[in-house]
């Protein structure tokens, strides 16, 4: 496909929020959340061209931002260690049974990201269950499990919690098992 | 339908989606199984507010600009990015006449030189040879070992924390490393002067490029060349473009 200046803008325009919102679902912080998206916009500045249709464009998009993702934080592991994710208490007790928009936010950043990315995508709302699968590169019989398992996490922190204290991330895997283990 | 199949089938079930058989039978389920029609109300409204609170996650407002400024500075793809039939036909068209110059090369480019810098700066610790947060101190360091070595910084860096610096040789030109910190970030700031490389990034106009996996943007302001690592792009558009300007020249 032919990427030229209005061809770009259009497709940023499009997507880069629903990017930066699934972007801001995997970093730790705004700034690592709007570089993920830049940085995925660079990359089809770059490499764009080579799609073969539009269609594409989108599934792409997620993807490399997913990848890119899953590169820093490799990367950054080689460098400087990486802190468990602390999130503060995420409401007052007598809003805990409501699903305050903050709350439920806080919620999905509790989970570990092996069920946050998936869970991002189908919230977003805008991909199929075969586009999450492929944005995500596993099964999609892992990731419509993914989203039942996360699903499961963020009741029992609206829920049956009510009010989580600070916590590590929520991994819901047993200890010691690898994340391409969990299906 | 058994209770336990219906929630299965409802569990991925979305409204936008066409009914299909299975879908169709768990459904009418709800009309006459209370618990799996109360399960399935709650999941809903999970759904929603969840899909709500992800669609109210604030974008910054400077991130669209900031995607579309970059998008004016990235260097016009060059001839092996572009398809491949137009590379295999460069590429065969130009082996012949690469293939000379390829034996007397003379082996330097920018792109080697970054590359080789930022290796051999974190392969070594440690990895600082004068540690100081004084720029002037370092200076003075710095012009003993070569007068022209001594460093400015743009203003866009003056924020971050200086720890210190160390020199490296490339090609019998002195290298400086500056190491600085921001938070939990990590930076280092690679300096050299006079250096003539064919692939040079243009006069204040910065080169976003990943080296080995680390981000790099590296510019030119006057005859030095410099080689940032450690910062998100982000944050570089954000302290070093204003008013749609590029703001890179060195302050003493």
């Amino acid at each position: 496909m032919i990427v030229d200046d209005s061809t770009f803008e259009q497709i940023v325009n499009t997507h880069y929020q629903s990017l930066y919102r699934f972007a801001f679902s995997l970093a730790r912080g705004e700034a690592q959340a709007c570089d993920l998206t830049q940085e995925t916009f660079r990359k089809f500045a770059l490499k764009g061209h080579q799609l073969e249709a539009e269609s594409k464009v989108k599934t792409w998009l997620f993807t490399t931002l997913y990848r890119e993702f899953i590169d820093s934080r490799r990367r950054d592991s080689r460098w400087e260690p990486l802190d468990e994710v602390e999130v503060e208490s995420i409401a007052p007790s007598d809003q805990a049974d409501k699903f305050d928009g903050s709350l439920a936010r806080e919620a999905l950043l509790q989970i570990d990201p092996v069920f946050r990315a998936p869970l991002t995508l189908f919230y977003l709302q805008d991909h199929s269950y075969a586009e999450i699968a492929e944005i995500l590169d596993v099964p999609m019989g892992t990731v419509t499990s993914r989203i039942a398992r996360g699903r499961d996490l963020l009741r029992e922190l609206l829920l049956e919690h009510g009010r989580p204290k600070p916590v590590k991330t929520i991994s819901g895997r047993p200890p010691g098992v690898p994340v391409s283990d969990v299906k | 339908m058994k209770s336990s199949q219906a929630k299965k089938v409802l569990e991925h079930y979305r409204a936008s989606e066409e009914l299909n058989l299975p879908v169709a039978e768990a459904i009418a389920s709800l009309n006459v199984d209370p618990a799996l029609a109360a399960w399935f109300a709650q999941t809903k409204t999970l759904d929603r507010s969840m899909s709500d609170a992800v669609a109210a996650i604030p974008v910054p407002s400077d991130l669209k600009e900031s995607i579309l400024a970059e998008r004016k500075v990235i260097r016009p793809i060059r001839w092996w990015n572009r398809p491949a039939i137009l590379s295999a036909a460069a590429a065969v068209a130009l082996f012949a006449i690469g293939a000379t110059f390829w034996v007397n090369r003379p082996g330097r480019t920018f792109a080697e030189y970054r590359q080789t810098v930022i290796e051999e700066s974190w392969g070594r610790a440690p990895h600082l040879d004068i540690e100081t947060s004084d720029l002037g101190q370092l200076n003075k360091w710095l012009a003993g070992i070569e007068p022209t070595a001594t460093v400015s910084l743009p203003s866009g860096l003056k924020d971050l924390t200086l720890h210190g610096a160390r020199t490296l040789d490339w090609q019998g030109h002195t290298v400086v490393l500056l190491c600085f910190s921001q938070g939990s970030k990590h930076l280092h700031l690679f300096v050299s002067n006079n250096q003539k490389f064919p692939d040079l990034p243009r006069q204040s106009s910065p080169d976003f490029e990943k080296c080995n996996g680390w981000k790099t943007v590296s510019w030119t302001q006057g005859s030095r060349s410099y080689v940032l690592t450690g910062m998100n792009y982000f944050t570089f558009l954000k302290k070093f473009r204003h008013s749609g300007q590029w703001d890179l020249a060195g302050q003493s």
